[in-house]
């Protein structure tokens, strides 16, 4: 059973701070404690712009946003699954393959990035992320107006990060502990097989949460 | 630093500002998305966005600004994991930058790059200078005259103040 809330209570007791030469080495990675604001600000100016220059440029737009994501997810995601700290505190409470995905769900609701749900998994096939209060979706509706529908959302961070969490798991096995290498990306983010996610509904675009859906491309 | 954490709403804020962790592989990967996506624009995009945010935070945390906001602001940047500034004091007018997290963050995972990568850093000395010395943002000017992604053994903030 996983116990989300003493999971985020660990996770925001380790020292994640930078040391004497301003890093904050974490999990195998360099972490920030970072502006949501910042990113905000670059990505939505990208995506504007494409916007702007019509639907083909929109496309690549979204799909390096999205790839940002995936790298943050098998960096990240990856990263913390294989760490000492993933061991000690949330790997006591996996009953199964599945509780990676809500374990991990439950550290990300540590990261300051709105509060994630898994409301629908089904094992190797497909997951439905619904998030409360997502950066992104309050940086757009800081500085924008309301989307239309038909613009779509955008939380591409969090749409990259859930297609990640599938691919780490099922697509991947993470379970297994490989090396989170360029070789290990490629053969997770790339087809066949692997999870494509979508943002289904997007508070920039009037939802009242953000919801994507993983499954197999 | 009391960056205030709201469990129920997984949301950090300091100074005004939500606070969200992401590592190295993120922000580089967005940066070249970013590069890739809109060309030299990106760069200005990237300093702008970075002094506009980092000029509200410290404008709430020291809002009578003054001295101790050169010393707020380099304990701000090392506590958030960007690397260790040190803003002289009076003429002093060059920024080293040691352990830059998006120097060595590109050097690391896309090597040695074909100019100086640490934006976000410049546009943070940029404020932090602005503000210490009471100044609007564009009477400050700052560029990276040395980046580690560059093959520089460190990197170097220049800024120039023009009124």
């Amino acid at each position: 059973m996983i116990d989300e809330g003493t999971i985020v209570d660990a996770v925001r007791s380790l020292s994640l701070v930078g040391n004497e030469e301003g890093l904050i080495p974490a999990f195998g990675l360099y972490l920030t404690c970072h502006y949501a604001s910042y990113y905000n600000r670059i990505s939505f100016a990208y995506l504007r712009d494409a916007e702007q220059r019509g639907e083909a440029n929109v496309t690549v737009a979204r799909e390096r946003l999205v790839e940002a994501g995936h790298v943050c997810a098998f960096n990240t995601f990856g990263g913390i699954m294989l760490s000492q700290e993933w061991d000690a505190v949330v790997a006591p409470m996996l009953e199964s393959r599945e509780d990676w995905i809500r374990g991990i769900v439950a550290v990300v609701n540590a990261l300051g990035w709105g509060r994630w749900s898994v409301e629908r998994l089904v094992a190797g096939e497909e997951l439905t992320v619904s998030v409360s209060g997502s950066y992104e979706s309050n940086g757009w509706l800081a500085d924008h107006p309301v989307r239309p529908k038909e613009s779509g959302g955008v939380c591409c961070l969090v749409t990259g990060g859930v297609a990640g969490l599938m691919n780490l798991l099922y697509h991947g096995d993470i379970t297994k502990r490989p090396s989170l290498d360029p070789s290990y990306y490629a053969k997770l983010f790339t087809p066949p097989g692997r999870f494509v996610a979508t943002e289904i509904e997007c508070r920039a675009a009037g939802a009242e949460a953000c919801r994507v859906v993983a499954r197999r491309s | 630093m009391d960056i205030r954490f709201d469990k129920a709403r997984n949301a950090a804020h300091l100074g005004g500002e939500a606070l969200v962790f992401h590592c190295h592989y993120y922000n580089c990967t967005l940066q070249a998305a970013l590069e890739d996506g809109l060309g030299e624009a990106a760069q200005a995009l990237q300093v702008r966005a970075a002094a506009d945010v980092v000029t509200s935070q410290l404008r709430a945390l020291a809002p009578d600004g003054g001295s101790g906001v050169r010393e707020l602001a380099q304990r701000l940047f090392s506590t958030l994991g960007f690397g260790a500034i040190e803003l002289g004091r009076g003429e002093s007018r060059v920024v080293p930058l040691r352990g830059s997290h998006y120097g060595l963050g590109w050097l690391a995972i896309r090597g040695q790059a074909k100019g100086p990568v640490c934006h976000f850093a410049v546009g943070f000395v940029q404020a932090a200078v602005a503000v210490a010395e009471g100044l609007p943002l564009d009477a400050v000017a700052a560029r990276e005259s040395a980046c580690v992604a560059c093959g520089a053994e460190g990197c170097t903030i220049e800024i120039e103040v023009t009124r």
